[in-house]
C-alpha cells in the first residue's frame, strides 16, 4: 500500500520542530510502507514588505519539496487570507494542494489518505480523496475536536468530514468519545495511541544524571520541576507561576522551576517571575531541539503540565519513559496517562490546587521505574503498524446508520 | 424453489444464566423473522436458558462435547450444518470458534461470524490458533475497543475482516420510571431523602466490592450521613464480605441482597451506580444502569473508561485509589444538581451507542453478508 500523510504540521527547514510527532511517525510508517509526506504551507509573497513578518520570512523560504529521512516530504502552498479566512481554509488548503495530489495519484504513489488534524487539513484531505476516487482515513488530536467544533462553520465542515470519512482515528480514549458523541459510526472510529522514542527518551543512569545536571548548570542538592513545551496560554503556565508564587510567600517553594521552550507568552511570563520575586527559582531555556529535551527530563526531578486543554501530550510520554512523576491539569487524555502511582492530576486554572498539588508531590518518594512501566509506552513503529493496519482495515465496515 | 428464509445457528458452550447467553437469547427474539430461522447448538446441555429458546419454538441441538478435543463434535456439527442448510453461524468465544470453524470448512457458502467477548487469554498457542481461524471466518467481531485492538495487534487478524460492534442494552426495558421508582425504593426500605449506591455484580474477588465498601466506610460514619450501599449479587465472597462491613461498622449502611431477578426495579431505585471491577470486559450491567438514567462512579480498567464518559455520564477513578473512589461517591451523594443531568447524560450515551436495536443492525447486514470480501 502507498500511503499519503497529509498534515499542515510538519518539520520544515525553517521550523524543525514543528510537527516533531508527526514526522517520527511518518518515519516509521515509511520502515513498514511506501509514505510520501504533503504538508501544505500558507502562500506568502516574496518581497520586502512581507519579509518583515517572521510568519511570512519562514513560509517564504519553505521549498517545494524535500526529503524528511526516506520520506518524500511536498509543501503545496496555498492563500491563506489572515482574519477572514478562517472557515475557508480547508477550502483554500484543498484547492492549493489538489493538483500536487492529483500529479502523485497519476504517478502511482498514492493508494490512500491519512490527514492529522480533522480541521483544517482533515477537511481539506476528505474533499480532495473524494474527488481523487480514494479512501482517507482522518486523525484527530485534540482542538480539532475540542475547540473548532464550537464554531458553528468548522463543526459542519468536521461533521461532514468524520461522516464522509473511511475511517476515524483518535490518539485518546477522550478524543474518542467526543468523537462517538457528534454522532460518528464507533464502527470506524479507531483509537490509536501515540508512540515514544524509548532509544532516546529513557531511565538515566545516577552518573549520567550528575553529569548532566552539571553540564546543564542545576545543583545537586536542588530539586527541579521541568515543564515542556510552547509558551502559551493554553498550556497555563500563568497559574503555575500563580503557584509558586503561593508556595514561595510561604517560605515553602523547596524546588526551582525550567520552562523548556519559547513562545509568544514568554516576555509576559519574565515579567510577572520578576514581579514575584521568582528569578532565582524560575529558569527559562528558550528553544530546545527535541532531541536535547530527553536532557532536561532526565536531568529533572518531576514535570508539570498545566494545561487548559490538551490532547494526549506526547511530552508526558516522554517524561514518563524518563520515569519523572507528573503534576497535570485534569483535561483531555491526561487521566487516562498519568495514574495514581505516576503523578497527581489538579483541577485547571485552580492555583492553591496545584500548589498543594506540588507539595504534595516533591513530598512523596516516586518509584521511577514503575512510572515508566505503568505508562504503557510503544514504540513509533508499533504506533506506525496500527496506523497501516487501520487504513487497510476501514474500506469495509458495518455502517451503522 | 429454493427457501426464502436463511437458516442461522448460533453456538455456543452451553445455555447456562450468563451475559452472553442472554444475548443469545436476545438475538435470536431479534432476527426478523421474516429473513431468518434460528436454531441454537450448544456443546453441553443443562444450561436453563435452552427451555426458554424451546419455549419460542427455537430448536437446540445438544451436541454433547466430550472431554478434551473432541474431533467426533467437527463431524456431528458439520452434520448438523449440511443436515439442516445452515447459511449463517454466529459462535461465541473460543471454543464454539474452533468448533464451529472446522466444521464449516468445507461446507460451501456459508457465513461465519465470530464475536469475541473479552480480552483473549495471552497464550501464543491460543494466539496463533486464533489468527488460523481467522482466515477460514467471513468476519470476526470484537465487542470493544480493547478486544478490537488486541485482536490486530496482539493476534495479528487480518484487519479487513475485523468489525467493531458495542454491545447494547434493551432500551425500554432499562428504562428510568417514576412509578417502578417509588414501588422499589419501598420495598428497599429507602426514604425520599436517602441517597442510594448500588452495585449489581457476582461477589467475586475480579468485582473488587472491598474497596467500594471502604470508599463508602467515611461517607457512612459522616454525620447526617444519608448515603445508603446496596449490593445486589451473590458469590464466593459474600461472607467475607458481609465481615469486612461489619468490621468497618457499617452495617446499618450497606444491604446485601443476594440474588436478584427484578434488576430494572432495583436500578430505579437507585440514585448512583457503582461498579468498582479490577477488570471488565462490557460490562452489561453497567450500560442497563445508565440506561436506567443513572450517574455511575466506575473504575477505569477495561471496557469501563469506553462506556463512561468521564465528568459527563458519571466519573472514573483509578482502580485501588480508595480516597478518590470516596471523594467521588461524596460529590455525587451531596449533589442532587449534578446526578439528575448526569444520568440524563447516561442515557442519552447508551441509546447513541449502545441501543440493542443499533447493535441487532450491525450484526444482521454482517449475517447479510455486507461487506464480505471487501479489499
Amino acid at each position: 500500500m502507498r500511503l499519503l500523510l497529509y498534515s499542515s504540521q510538519f518539520p520544515t527547514p525553517q521550523d524543525p520542530n514543528g510537527g516533531i510527532f508527526t514526522a517520527q511517525l511518518g518515519e516509521a510508517m515509511a520502515r513498514q510502507a511506501e509514505v510520501s509526506v504533503v504538508c501544505p504551507i500558507p502562500w506568502c509573497p516574496d518581497t520586502a514588505w512581507a519579509r518583515r513578518s517572521q510568519a511570512c520570512r519562514w513560509y517564504a523560504g519553505v521549498p517545494r519539496s524535500t526529503q524528511y529521512g526516506a520520506l518524500p516530504v511536498y509543501y503545496p502552498k496555498y492563500v491563506q487570507l489572515p482574519r477572514i479566512s478562517g472557515p475557508l481554509q480547508p477550502m483554500f488548503q484543498a484547492l492549493g494542494s489538489f493538483g500536487l495530489l492529483r500529479r502523485l495519484q497519476q504517478q502511482g504513489k498514492i493508494d490512500a489518505i491519512n490527514a492529522h488534524w480533522i480541521y483544517p487539513d482533515g477537511v481539506a484531505a476528505t474533499w480532495m480523496a473524494r474527488r481523487l476516487g480514494i479512501p482517507v482515513m482522518l486523525t484527530a488530536l485534540g482542538s480539532d475536536i475540542n475547540v473548532y467544533t464550537h464554531y458553528p462553520w468548522r463543526r459542519r465542515q468536521i461533521l461532514w468530514a468524520l461522516q464522509q470519512a473511511n475511517g476515524v482515528s483518535a490518539v485518546s480514549q477522550a478524543l474518542v468519545t467526543a468523537i462517538e458523541r457528534l454522532g460518528v459510526d464507533p464502527g470506524k472510529l479507531r483509537l490509536i495511541r501515540n508512540g515514544v522514542n524509548t532509544s532516546v527518551f529513557s531511565r538515566a543512569d545516577e552518573a549520567t544524571i550528575r553529569s548532566l545536571r552539571r553540564q546543564l548548570g542545576l545543583r545537586d542538592e536542588r530539586k527541579y520541576l521541568v515543564f515542556v513545551g510552547r509558551l502559551h496560554p493554553v498550556k497555563g503556565l500563568v497559574h503555575l507561576l500563580e503557584a509558586l508564587s503561593l508556595l514561595h510567600s510561604r517560605g515553602n517553594l523547596n524546588f526551582d522551576t525550567i520552562l523548556v521552550g519559547d513562545g509568544e507568552l514568554r516576555p509576559e511570563l519574565e515579567r510577572t517571575v520578576a514581579a514575584r520575586d521568582l528569578v532565582e527559582q524560575v529558569r527559562f531555556t528558550g528553544e530546545v531541539a527535541h532531541p536535547r529535551v530527553r536532557e532536561w527530563l532526565q536531568a529533572g526531578d518531576a514535570f508539570c503540565l498545566p494545561s487548559l486543554m490538551e490532547g494526549m501530550p506526547n511530552v508526558v510520554l516522554e517524561a514518563q519513559a524518563c520515569g519523572l512523576p507528573v503534576v497535570a491539569s485534569r483535561v483531555g487524555g491526561l487521566p487516562e496517562m498519568v495514574g495514581p502511582q505516576a503523578g497527581i492530576l489538579v483541577e485547571p486554572a485552580k492555583p492553591a490546587d496545584l500548589a498543594e498539588a506540588l507539595e504534595r508531590l516533591f513530598s512523596k518518594a516516586w518509584d521511577r521505574e514503575e512510572i515508566a512501566r505503568a505508562a504503557g509506552l510503544q514504540s513509533w513503529e508499533a504506533v506506525a503498524s496500527q496506523y497501516l493496519a487501520a487504513v487497510e482495515g476501514m474500506s469495509g465496515h458495518a455502517g451503522r446508520g | 424453489m429454493s427457501r426464502v428464509r436463511k437458516r442461522i445457528l448460533f453456538v455456543n458452550y452451553c445455555m447456562a444464566m450468563g451475559g452472553i447467553e442472554n444475548m443469545i437469547v436476545d438475538f435470536v427474539r431479534h432476527v426478523p423473522r421474516d429473513e431468518f430461522e434460528p436454531q441454537v447448538a450448544v456443546f453441553e446441555s443443562g444450561g436453563s436458558l435452552e427451555q426458554v429458546l424451546e419455549a419460542e419454538g427455537v430448536p437446540v441441538h445438544r451436541l454433547h462435547k466430550r472431554e478434551g478435543i473432541d474431533l467426533g463434535l467437527v463431524l456431528r456439527l458439520r452434520q448438523l450444518i449440511r443436515g439442516q442448510g445452515i447459511d449463517v453461524i454466529h459462535s461465541h468465544n473460543y471454543s464454539a470458534w474452533l468448533y464451529a470453524c472446522l466444521a464449516a470448512r468445507a461446507t460451501g457458502n456459508v457465513i461465519h461470524v465470530h464475536t469475541e467477548h473479552s480480552e483473549v487469554d495471552r497464550s501464543w498457542r491460543r494466539y496463533l490458533a486464533e489468527r488460523w481461524l481467522s482466515r477460514f471466518t467471513t468476519f470476526v467481531v470484537a465487542v470493544s475497543r480493547h478486544v478490537h485492538a488486541a485482536m490486530i495487534q496482539d493476534i495479528g487478524i487480518d484487519p479487513r475482516r475485523v468489525r467493531l460492534v458495542y454491545n447494547g442494552v434493551d432500551v425500554s426495558r432499562f428504562s428510568p420510571g417514576a412509578g417502578r421508582r417509588a414501588g422499589a425504593r419501598q420495598g428497599l426500605g429507602l426514604s425520599p431523602d436517602q441517597v442510594a449506591i448500588g452495585i449489581v455484580a457476582r461477589l467475586a474477588r475480579i468485582k473488587n466490592h472491598d474497596a467500594l465498601l471502604r470508599a463508602f466506610a467515611p461517607l457512612c460514619q459522616e454525620p447526617g450521613n444519608r448515603a445508603r450501599l446496596v449490593v445486589v449479587g451473590d458469590g464466593p465472597e459474600r461472607a467475607a464480605l458481609e465481615q469486612l462491613a461489619h468490621g468497618l461498622g457499617i452495617t446499618n449502611g450497606v444491604t446485601f441482597l443476594g440474588e436478584r431477578h427484578d434488576i430494572p426495579e432495583l436500578l430505579n431505585a437507585f440514585d448512583i451506580y457503582a461498579l468498582t471491577s479490577l477488570n471488565e470486559g462490557m460490562n452489561l450491567t453497567l450500560l442497563e444502569a445508565m440506561s436506567t438514567g443513572l450517574p455511575v462512579v466506575a473504575t477505569a480498567v477495561g471496557g469501563n473508561v469506553e462506556i463512561v464518559e468521564e465528568g459527563v455520564t458519571g466519573c472514573l477513578v483509578p482502580s485501588g485509589d480508595i480516597g478518590a473512589l470516596t471523594e467521588r461517591l461524596r460529590y455525587l451523594v451531596n449533589s442532587a444538581a449534578v446526578r439528575t443531568p448526569m444520568g440524563q447524560e447516561a442515557r442519552a450515551r447508551v441509546l447513541r451507542l449502545f441501543d440493542q436495536q443499533a447493535m441487532m443492525r450491525d450484526y444482521l447486514a454482517l449475517y447479510r453478508g455486507v461487506g464480505k470480501g471487501t479489499t
